[in-house]
């Protein structure tokens, strides 16, 4: 009978062991990151869903042509066990074409009182990014203030929805095939009342203006 | 033992097991989450497929370009063509096109209209240069079929046009005009073209070739080619594209065309004028040539008459010794006796009475005579020229009374003619010749 607790201490000792050395558990799930603040986690979840039903053009993969747009679902939502504060941007990598960013046009809804979209801001996805020099955050508490929305801070197992449209303009030329932006979309939380900022999660943003 | 053995194989399992599984479901769930955003743009083989090319007999029947475009996309858009080259002169800037998706459109290339043919065949271009220019030139170019504001652009490989193709599109169609008969004749004559390089001309390959062949000859040919047959076409042509161009242009020909007669007459009466100018002139260079001659015939006939005078005087002075006194002669009928002495005893004694006479007597008179010659031409010239007939007349007497004069009168007669005509105007030599001419 002394060796049956034996036996279950070293299955939970090599199953914490492998867990703990695969690193799969915290941080493998689309970059997010919690930190305990006080007495509690802020765990923000971003989700993406393509929603063709509510209009576009672009189903799945396929490719566009300028005129095209499809419009995304973005969900957010709390994880943790704090309230938490959130703002969503899209960094770019290095080295991207600021031709085909241009030719891009970003538009971004939230809910209103009634159940449909209200437009938040819509612009050249050139001046929707977060830069070393630039913040242009797509959503965050300042805009919605200028916007005068009222910014809600997501409390622990809510989740918020907003629609964001992609389009890619009629004004796009030839000389955008070969043209390319990498980045991603961004979101980033913080704990009520705190100016620190924490890198939540974040979804790649490719942007391939064509094949040559 | 066993025991023991069994507890290290099941964990092994179970290490073995998480250490596999749980990776790869944390990884799947993190691709679902990280899926994002991912965009790519079509390539052009994604939107279209350009089919055909462009023939050029096909498009003189029915402007149809045999370009057919596949729309490959789900959604409509619209194309539309820019032209390279000589192709601008050609077709009409045409309006973009619809292609419905997943449809083939055919695609259509219209010639320009009426008001834009003038960019490619200017009226008066024809007329001047006619369709020799045409007939040869070939017109080349590309069309460049875009979609989506450029997005995709298709450019068609060299489309060349002939001349005579043209001819037929803008004119046999546009107007209802048949330009066979009088092209292919009357050109084909009036070039001068080799039959083989007619023929060869047909394709329109070789007509670059052709065109360098001939463009020496081609030029000059074009310069001198006058159509016949060409103009009528070319009326009604420019009545449709201008109307009362050709009209104007026709009454200014007219005009200029009996202005250019009129001036002609005009020339032709002038050298007219002129050489009747020149022959006046002569003639009154000759009356006056008459005139000093008369002149000089009177002051000779004067000089004779004191000189008979004289003889009779002398001759009464002879008698009158030998006879008794008896009364003299009055010397108002001198004159009468003058004429009255007849046959040649009369001159023979003249010819002796004349030595008689002292050489102070004959310069006197001679130096009236002389004076009176010279008197004469200035005053008696303008008579001479305003009265022709008068001269004539008077050359006539003058005739007469050198007819009635003989011997020694007609000798001293030509020495005082000779000295007048010396001591008056040049060419009397020649003028005394025109003068019995003219008489």
């Amino acid at each position: 009978m002394k060796k049956i607790p034996l036996a279950i201490i070293s299955i939970l000792a090599l199953t914490t062991l492998v867990v703990l050395t695969s690193g799969a558990w915290f941080t493998g799930s689309a970059n997010t990151e919690s930190r305990i603040i006080q007495a509690g986690t802020l765990d923000l979840g971003l989700e993406l869903k393509e929603i063709p039903e509510a209009g576009g053009t672009i189903t799945g993969d396929e490719t566009w042509i300028p005129g095209d747009y499809q419009q995304i679902m973005i969900n957010i939502s709390n994880k943790g066990s704090l309230a938490s504060r959130w703002r969503l941007g899209i960094i770019p990598n290095q080295d991207y074409s600021t031709l085909l960013a241009d030719e891009m046009v970003l538009s971004f809804f939230c809910q209103d009182e009634n159940g449909g979209w209200k437009l938040i801001r819509s612009d050249r996805l050139s001046n929707l990014l977060v830069e070393d020099e630039t913040d242009n955050w797509l959503y965050d508490e300042d805009l919605a203030l200028a916007k005068g929305i009222d910014f809600q801070a997501i409390e622990p197992g809510e989740s918020l929805t907003f629609l964001m449209e992609v389009e890619f303009e009629m004004t796009a030329m030839a000389d955008l095939q070969g043209e390319k932006f990498n980045g991603n979309i961004v979101l980033q939380g913080a704990q009520v009342n705190d100016e620190s900022w924490f890198p939540s999660a974040e979804v790649d943003f490719n942007v391939n203006g064509g094949d040559e | 033992m066993k025991k023991v053995l069994t507890f290290l194989i099941a964990a092994v399992i179970i290490v073995a097991t998480t250490a596999v599984l749980v990776p790869v479901g944390l990884s799947y769930l993190s691709n679902l989450e990280q899926r994002g955003i991912s965009i790519r743009g079509a390539p052009a083989e994604e939107i279209w497929q350009v089919q055909g090319n462009f023939n050029e007999n096909v498009w003189k029947d029915s402007f149809d370009s045999s370009i057919k475009i596949t729309n490959l996309r789900d959604r409509d858009f619209w194309i539309y063509f820019e032209y390279t080259g000589d192709l601008k002169q050609i077709f009409k800037h045409s309006d973009p096109v619809l292609v419905e998706a997943g449809k083939t459109q055919e695609i259509m290339l219209y010639p320009l209209d009426d008001k834009d043919s003038l960019r490619v065949l200017n009226p008066l271009d024809i007329i001047e240069f006619d369709k020799c220019k045409w007939k040869w030139k070939i017109f080349s170019g590309t069309i460049i079929i875009k979609t989506l504001n450029c997005y995709a652009a298709h450019e068609t490989g060299k489309i060349t046009i002939s001349g005579k193709t043209l001819w037929d599109v803008f004119f046999s169609q546009k107007y209802g005009i048949d330009p066979c008969q009088y092209y292919t004749y009357e050109v084909a004559e009036k070039e001068n073209i080799p039959e083989q390089t007619r023929k060869r001309g047909e394709n329109e390959e070789d007509n670059v070739q052709i065109v360098l062949e001939n463009s020496n000859n081609l030029v000059e040919e074009i310069e001198g080619f006058r159509a016949r047959t060409f103009i009528k076409p070319v009326i009604q042509v420019i009545d449709k594209i201008a109307p009362g161009l050709w009209e104007e242009r026709e009454y200014l020909r007219k005009k200029a065309t009996a202005a250019s007669h009129q001036m002609n007459g005009l020339k032709k009466h002038l050298k007219t004028m002129i050489e009747k100018t020149a022959r006046l002139q002569e003639k009154i260079a000759n009356q006056q040539d008459l005139i000093m001659n008369l002149h000089a015939r009177i002051n000779s006939l004067e000089n004779e008459t004191i000189r008979l005078n004289n003889h009779v005087n002398s001759l009464q002075d002879n008698v009158a010794p030998k006879g008794g006194s008896s009364p003299g002669p009055s010397p108002a009928a001198e004159p009468e006796d003058k004429n009255v002495p007849t046959g040649s005893g009369v001159q023979t004694g003249a010819a002796t009475d004349n030595a008689a006479v002292s050489p102070s007597e004959q310069t006197e008179d001679n130096t009236v005579g002389q004076n009176s010659s010279h008197e004469n031409p200035t005053g008696d010239v303008l008579d001479s020229t305003a009265d022709q007939d008068a001269g004539d007349n008077s050359q006539d007497t003058t005739s007469s009374s050198q007819n009635s004069t003989t011997g020694e009168a007609s000798s001293d007669n030509s020495s005082d003619q000779s000295n007048s005509s010396n001591n008056n105007n040049d060419g009397h030599t020649n003028s005394t010749k025109s003068s019995s001419e003219d008489s």
